[in-house]
């Protein structure tokens, strides 16, 4: 199997298929982590869609000095960062009181709960949201963490706790 | 359990699995719309901004301004020294007495707008 380098090389050299394959390679992955940010399967498949809308431009001028996987995470958590600034708006507005009903998400309850806790994540500060969703719906070290951010490591750790208390004190 | 566990529980039970070739396809379709539709974007702008200067060039072509007018349709009045104008008469009296024809010197004047000759033929001074 051919590695994400070597597919990427691939494709600036004109080849489509590879490009295909990386995607097919990361999509469960990608679209995971934003059925965990969205709790709907259709808005999560939206967010992945532009994520790898932009990876197509953007691959056409990868260097090749990080992984693969990094860049792919980064890009992730700028668009979840950008989808919790437009949540944050919705809320302020009132646009989004009731959710949409992803397909994957039977249970209504869990629902609710997922999107309460998504609310509240929607209102931290940028830094500390970042960190806390690369930690909780990734499940990523904190070292991986402040790769992807290109922070340091303790940044990474003292932003998720001020998240955690932020969270403890809105969700309880 | 701890807060953080809870959170991580509350996110666990995903289920990512999803049809990659639909997702492909619908990718590179809206892929290709998204392309389209810059293109028609930087189309309308091009477009526009032809516009615009053709029509400012138009607008400014068709000024009412005197001196813009002045310009374009008068000629600039030549004044001759009092030399060369001695002679231009001498040629045309010159060319009235040799020739064989003499309306056709006069057409020749008419020609050149030679405006004394053909004035002076026109008030019957030459005959």
């Amino acid at each position: 199997m051919k590695t994400d380098h070597e597919l990427i090389k691939e494709f600036q050299n004109g080849n489509n298929d590879a490009f295909n394959i990386l995607v097919k390679k990361h999509l469960p992955d990608t679209i995971g982590f934003f059925v965990k940010i969205t709790s709907n399967t259709i808005e999560a498949e939206d967010l992945a869609q532009d994520v790898f809308i932009k990876m197509y431009k953007a691959l056409k001028k990868f260097r090749f000095a990080s992984k693969f996987k990094t860049y792919l995470y980064r890009a992730n958590i700028n668009m979840a960062n950008s989808f919790f600034r437009t949540k944050k708006w919705k809320n302020l507005l009132h646009l989004d009181e009731v959710p949409e009903q992803g397909y994957y998400d039977n249970s209504i309850d869990n629902k609710w709960k997922k999107e309460e806790l998504w609310n509240a994540v929607a209102k931290l500060p940028g830094s500390q949201r970042k960190v806390l969703t690369l930690r909780i719906a990734r499940e990523l070290k904190y070292k991986e963490i402040a790769q992807i951010l290109k922070i340091s490591e303790n940044s990474a750790k003292v932003n998720y706790h001020y998240a955690i208390k932020t969270l403890k004190g809105r969700l309880s | 359990m701890k807060f953080e566990n809870k959170l991580k529980h509350l996110l666990s039970q995903v289920d990512n699995s999803i049809d990659s070739s639909s997702f492909l396809s619908s990718l590179h379709k809206e892929r290709k719309r998204r392309n389209l539709q810059r293109n028609k974007i930087i189309n309308t702008f091009s477009a526009f901004a032809l516009l615009l200067v053709v029509g400012l060039t138009s607008i400014k072509s068709l000024s009412n301004e005197p001196i813009f007018i002045a310009n374009n349709d008068l000629y600039a009045l030549q004044q001759m020294d009092e030399e060369t104008e001695a002679l231009i008469f001498n040629l045309a009296d010159y060319l009235v007495t040799t020739s064989d024809d003499f309306w056709e010197t006069m057409t020749f004047f008419e020609e050149i707008q030679f405006e004394p000759m053909y004035s002076l033929n026109i008030n019957g001074g030459l005959e």
